[in-house]
């Protein structure tokens, strides 16, 4: 089924439960795995993936389709994640350091999460960088979005993606190299 | 090729089973539930709002009737006329010595009123009577 018959379903009061089940179950993996490699942990990742479509059923009414379903799927996905990441910063009083390091224990010791010794190296280079910069990373690399969608879904520009992409390899490679 | 490029590229995170079998479930009976805790904002604004308005007015009734009761006695004495007052002093027949010993008189107000704290406040009547003989046997 494509976007706008889905839509059609949800904005029809008789099918909009029907309708918005299909929505969830369509872009639930792409979202939660999206959700994931920003909050590692997965029942933080189930908590924001639930609240990213309930706030989607909310919304779903005022989106305008002057942009495609999953971009706006995903900006909502995408905010609710770093926001989750700055509440948790807050409401420990941790700078991003901290959270960083916290973030990375999980990688050693949680049962959700297993590879090899050089993937999780990896993700925890990952976690040394800037939350939005991260972000960008997984966009380009791990999701293999084009520059035009994340400039989409981030609302930046194309150029300012790019070079954030180019530190994040740079800062990626140093760590990896020590 | 840069160098995390030879990391393989698969997730090294995991879900519990059946994870996303159940996601949809769990989401439909989160919307269909009401939201216990969700009021509209002007409910939980009221809540609050009215039992701090009650607070202030009761704080403000009460400061009023104070500052009214000491300013009742002042306004209602002068509304009375002069005459009337000086009537009823008459017809109390009160003396002076009654009058000013019911007046607490602040060394400001004797100023201002050009009294003198002469020793004839202290006198009692017997010797302000001896005064006045002694003057009218000198002078009469």
């Amino acid at each position: 089924m494509n976007d706008k018959d889905l839509l059609e379903k949800i904005r029809n009061p008789e099918t909009r439960s029907y309708g918005f089940n299909l929505l969830v179950r369509e872009y639930q993996q792409r979202i939660y795995w999206h959700i994931r490699k920003m909050v590692i942990d997965h029942d933080d990742a189930d908590d924001v993936t639930q609240e990213v479509f309930i706030k989607i059923h909310k919304a779903i009414d005022r989106f305008r389709e002057d942009a495609q379903l999953y971009t706006w799927i995903y900006r909502i996905a995408t905010n609710e994640s770093l926001t989750f990441l700055k509440k948790k910063r807050r409401r420990f009083f941790l700078p991003i350091e901290d959270v960083s390091h916290e973030l990375s224990k999980k990688l050693d010791s949680s049962p959700q999460i297993s590879g090899d010794e050089i993937q999780i190296k990896l993700q925890k280079a990952m976690l040394k960088l800037p939350d939005k910069q991260r972000l960008v990373f997984n966009m380009r690399y791990y999701d293999e979005l084009s520059y035009e969608d994340i400039s989409e879904i981030t609302e930046t520009s194309v150029g300012a993606l790019k070079a954030s992409y180019h530190h994040a390899v740079k800062k990626i490679e140093d760590f990896l190299s020590a | 090729m840069k160098k995390f490029e030879n990391i393989p590229k698969e997730s090294i995170y995991k879900v519990p089973d059946g994870y996303f079998d159940r996601l949809p479930g769990i989401i439909q009976s989160r919307i269909a539930k009401p939201v216990a805790n969700e009021k509209p904002f002007y409910v939980m604004a009221l809540r609050y709002a009215v039992p701090v308005l009650v607070i202030v007015f009761s704080l403000i009734f009460v400061v009023q009737k104070n500052t009214t009761k000491s300013g009742d006695v002042e306004t209602m004495l002068a509304s009375i006329s002069t005459e009337a007052l000086t009537n009823y002093i008459i017809d109390s027949e009160l003396t002076t010595e009654e009058l000013l010993d019911e007046i607490n008189l602040a060394q400001i107000d004797i100023d201002e009123l050009g009294l003198e704290t002469s020793p004839i406040f202290g006198l009692d009547d017997i010797e302000l009577e001896d005064l006045s003989n002694e003057f009218e046997t000198q002078y009469f």
